[in-house]
């Protein structure tokens, strides 16, 4: 499997009065082609900073440090003169934003909105891409006849559909989604999820994928990769990761979820609070809450290793190197 | 809202379930008295309480009350936790200032707020979400309320914090013998913190029945539909070793059915079905087997 999307050492901080923030600190991805790679976390955690990182969209007070390097199919993203990646948005990296409602224009019909979406990327006539927009919209569930509907007529499991249409209209290398389904009903982020399965059959559609949801990743992506506090602290094939959780933070994600057959009498809760960026511990940034921390926890901040093929760990509990 | 008919004992937890615009949430400020067009009854401890002055719904409303789904919304920004907590002790002339303060400590000590001293004078805003939704489970439970509505509690929380929040509701419940009306939409989280559930669908109850029951014998479509949907995006099961599958939930409902739903009855002890139209359930095949 070769690497289509490479980003290493991506480090984004907000320069706030009260100090820089590391939002997103030294983060290291790789999305292989075909691949959909989950990225996990609670509010705060950074995944958003790293959605809009990687769109190139952060502004100030917010800066992508120097170093942080994303290669698309081999090119740095973040090298590109400022013209150049406006042009690689839409075409070569597509976002699904969090609202569909807030995504779509109101005063345009939906097959327009796609139409424009091809129109921006490549030299088609308006009306090619009028019949190509409504095949998109077709291919994710659209009925014909709701084709040239207004987003204030469909539903917002529809208004999804339309903005993933979108997204995929002009064939980007890679899809990044923020939270697609979070404000849609139970039966319809099931079938938003069903339909961005089947588009990566067929199309062999790239994407990653961020979720405060750690089951429903666990179900439709490829690997998981879990943010704590802007650092990735575990890294993995996703039915293994969360069968098998390795970091203390996954394991007391994964035994705070109910499940719904079984019936699971206790669930463990994680003590504490959530990180403050401004105030994170000297050592591991999780050491505050972990269950598992030990006395070296306090003094060293663990780096993401490999434990085992495929699976990377940031904690010192499997540095046998780092532990004296 | 049509026909809804449920009942909460004392120190039990029904779970009401449907999703955006089922009805839920009019269900709840039915009961509170909000919503004046309601017709119908709503009996509290015996009392009818629907159509109550406002006067009258004051005095019920110290043992009944609300805990909302956004702990950012919900709190008065310019009030410190103190006061928040303090406030309904106030309205229905609860103790005078020094015990009153020593009910608010003890009601934040309880919700896990330690030590309360660290947390009364603050504002709001100088407050995590899940510190937020404490002090409004603190200010619901001050007054030692029979039933407390609490809708989507949990929703806005993460996970991390959402567990802690259910076992300060399980606590009151056990050692107080606290009711609940729980709203939500996830059926795995009702599964694990109610004792029955009811399930809602455009406005009217289509299952009710022991938590238990409804979960592993869904008879309503849309109770199935709403179980595989969870099931389908719950995290893969160890049994279940085949890649993601995109199975059809295999249940058609025509969209006319919302608009006859029929009355609840009962398929079994209970156990509350809505029979859809033309699919008069014959005994053998909706009456589940007796457990004995």
């Amino acid at each position: 499997m070769s690497a289509l999307l490479e980003v290493s050492g991506l480090s984004t901080v907000y320069h706030t009065p009260e100090g820089p923030v590391r939002a997103v600190d030294g983060v290291d991805l790789a999305v292989g082609q075909g691949e959909i790679l989950g990225v996990v976390g609670e509010s705060g955690s950074g995944k958003t900073t790293l959605v809009m990182s990687l769109m190139r969209l952060i502004t100030p007070p917010g800066q992508i440090l120097e170093a942080s390097e994303v290669l698309l199919d081999g090119e740095d993203l973040f090298r590109l003169p400022r013209s150049e990646m406006v042009s690689r948005r839409g075409r070569d990296l597509a976002l699904i934003p969090q609202s569909a409602m807030h995504a779509l224009n109101p005063v345009i019909s939906v097959d327009r909105q796609v139409a424009e979406a091809i129109t921006a990327h490549g030299a088609v006539d308006s009306r090619a891409a009028l019949r190509t927009a409504r095949e998109r919209l077709q291919e994710v569930g659209i009925p014909p006849e709701r084709c040239h509907a207004y987003p204030h007529e469909l539903s917002g499991g529809m208004r999804q559909r339309c903005v993933i249409a979108m997204a995929v209209a002009s064939e980007p290398k890679l899809v990044i989604a923020d939270e697609p389904v979070s404000e849609l009903d139970v039966i319809v982020q099931a079938r938003i999820l069903r339909l961005i399965s089947e588009l990566k059959k067929s199309r062999g559609l790239s994407m990653i994928l961020v979720s405060h949801d750690l089951p429903m990743v666990a179900r439709i992506c490829d690997r998981i990769a879990v943010m704590y506090a802007g650092r990735i602290v575990e890294v993995g094939e996703a039915r293994t990761v969360f069968k098998n959780p390795q970091h203390p933070y996954t394991r007391a994600l994964v035994q705070a979820i109910p499940r719904i057959h079984g019936l699971r009498r206790t669930l463990r809760s994680i003590p504490g609070d959530p990180p403050d960026l401004n105030r994170l511990p000297p050592g591991c940034n999780f050491e505050p809450r972990c269950p598992a921390a030990f006395a070296d926890c306090q003094g060293v901040d663990p780096s993401l290793e490999e434990v085992r093929s495929g699976r990377k760990v940031a904690c010192l509990l499997y540095h046998k190197d780092e532990r004296k | 809202m049509r026909g809804v008919g449920f009942t909460i004992a004392p120190g039990k937890i029904l779970g009401l379930i449907g999703e955006s615009g089922s009805g839920k949430t009019t269900v709840a400020r039915t009961v509170m008295g909000l919503v004046r067009s309601a017709t119908g009854s709503v009996r509290f401890e015996g009392r009818e309480i629907l159509g109550l002055s406002e006067r009258e719904l004051r005095k019920v409303r110290r043992r009944l009350h609300l805990v909302f789904q956004d702990p950012y919304d919900s709190l008065h920004p310019g009030m410190r936790v103190r006061e928040i907590v303090e406030e309904a002790m106030k309205i229905h002339g609860i103790g005078e200032r020094a015990s009153r303060r020593v009910a608010v400590s003890n009601a934040l000590e309880d919700v896990g707020l330690t030590p309360s001293s660290r947390f009364t004078e603050r504002y709001p805003h100088q407050l995590s979400g899940g510190q937020r939704q404490r002090v409004a489970i603190a200010r619901a439970m001050v007054l030692d309320p029979a039933l407390v509505l609490a809708d989507e509690p949990t929703s806005m929380l993460d996970l991390s914090l959402r567990s802690e929040i259910l076992e300060i509701l399980k606590r009151h419940r056990d050692t107080r013998g606290t009711g609940y009306l729980f709203i939500t939409h996830d059926l795995a989280l009702a599964g694990y913190l109610c004792d029955r559930i009811a399930v809602m669908f455009w406005g009217k109850l289509v299952e009710l029945g022991a938590t238990e029951t409804v979960i592993t014998n869904p008879l309503h479509p849309y109770t199935k539909m709403l179980l595989r949907a969870v099931e389908e995006l719950a995290p893969p099961e160890p049994h279940k070793p085949e890649d993601y599958q995109a199975s059809d939930h295999g249940i058609q409902m025509e969209e006319s059915y919302a608009t006859i739903i029929p009355e609840l009855r009962e398929v079994a002890p209970d156990h509350y079905v809505a029979h859809p139209p033309n699919r008069q359930a014959t005994p053998d095949q909706a009456v589940p087997e007796k457990e004995d």
